[in-house]
């Protein structure tokens, strides 16, 4: 290939990998972002569009990505952050307009919107922690990490968190 | 909760992240202490709750939207003109808003005082031409009439 022809190819094809890294980041991760993203932001909706805004901006910051932390993690600290600022944006504490002529929640989706009602009356300090460590299984190292905090601090916030939940649980935990 | 002094242990003991050695010996701990293992199985329970309210899945359609959305994020160089075409329209205006605030404001009186147009010439006696301070003070004079 003649040099021209290279220089003219050249930045197709850097579109044609960022493309294929995008769609490989999205197809790998995308599903367990957005249940972390759920379990932050408290709804499906909002989810998404957190889920959106940290792709956009994880691929953006891809060339910066030095691989001292796993991708999963890289991404993670991505999402919080991304959930925490919309967080501030929404600034309320969610109320649930309940229709009453709709049929009930089974039990199933009762207990989720329970669950994920009271993560959202933490602080969001102690919502984080318990979103890493419970719902993404992360290790204590992996969750200070993400949040850019000792582990020290991971497991007092963790054991407040707890204690937290365990009085406005009581319901479901006798 | 429990009193125990070992009660932080109890919750790095249910998240799997004691060294083993710490491990072994909290076990050993744990089968003399009541207050510990009735907070190890309320952790449990919580964790088991946590564990039944499923999270939802992200929809396919979701899912698509998101592989699309890669046309916003790998077009930078598009984001980059357009930003730079916004910048320049917002100098434009702000030169134009100058202009018009320029020409809109009053202008100054024609005209210049008439001590600048008004040559100053001296009418000096020729008799003080060797006495230079009589000349100065005639000149002084002149002004102040």
């Amino acid at each position: 290939m003649c040099p021209s022809e290279t220089e003219s190819a050249a930045p197709h094809k850097r579109e044609r990998d960022d493309e294929a890294a995008f769609h490989e980041l999205v197809d790998r991760y995308a599903n367990e972002m957005f249940r972390l993203a759920v379990s932050l932001v408290g709804n499906a909706a909002d989810a998404e569009d957190v889920l959106q805004e940290t792709f956009a901006g994880a691929f953006q910051a891809m060339p910066n990505f030095e691989g001292r932390s796993s991708v999963r993690t890289w991404l993670s600290r991505i999402l919080v952050k991304q959930a925490a600022k919309w967080c501030r944006r929404r600034n309320v504490r969610r109320t649930v307009v309940l229709d009453a002529t709709a049929p009930g929640p089974s039990p199933e989706q009762g207990l989720r919107i329970d669950v994920l009602g009271t993560l959202e009356t933490l602080s969001p300090e102690h919502r984080e922690v318990i979103a890493l460590r419970e719902f993404q299984g992360m290790s204590y190292e992996e969750i200070a990490e993400v949040l850019g905090v000792p582990r020290g601090t991971v497991e007092s916030r963790l054991f407040r968190a707890r204690q937290e939940l365990r009085e406005r649980l009581k319901a479901y935990l006798p | 909760m429990t009193d125990c002094e070992y009660q932080v242990k109890v919750h790095a003991y249910h998240d799997g992240e004691l060294p083993p050695a710490d491990r072994q010996s909290f076990e050993v701990h744990l089968k003399a202490c009541p207050a510990c293992a009735r907070e190890l199985e309320r952790l449990r329970r919580m964790s088991d709750l946590f564990a039944s309210a499923r999270l939802p899945e992200l929809s396919p359609a979701a899912f698509q939207r998101l592989h699309r959305s890669k046309i916003v994020v790998l077009q930078p160089a598009l984001v980059r003109t357009s930003e730079f075409f916004a910048a320049a329209a917002a100098a434009i205006l702000l030169v134009c808003g100058a202009w018009l605030w320029r020409a809109s404001t009053p202008q100054e009186l024609a005209g210049m005082p008439a001590w600048q147009e008004v040559p100053v010439t001296y009418q000096v006696d020729a008799s003080t031409d060797n006495d230079p301070g009589a000349h100065v003070a005639q000149i002084i004079l002149t002004e102040l009439r």
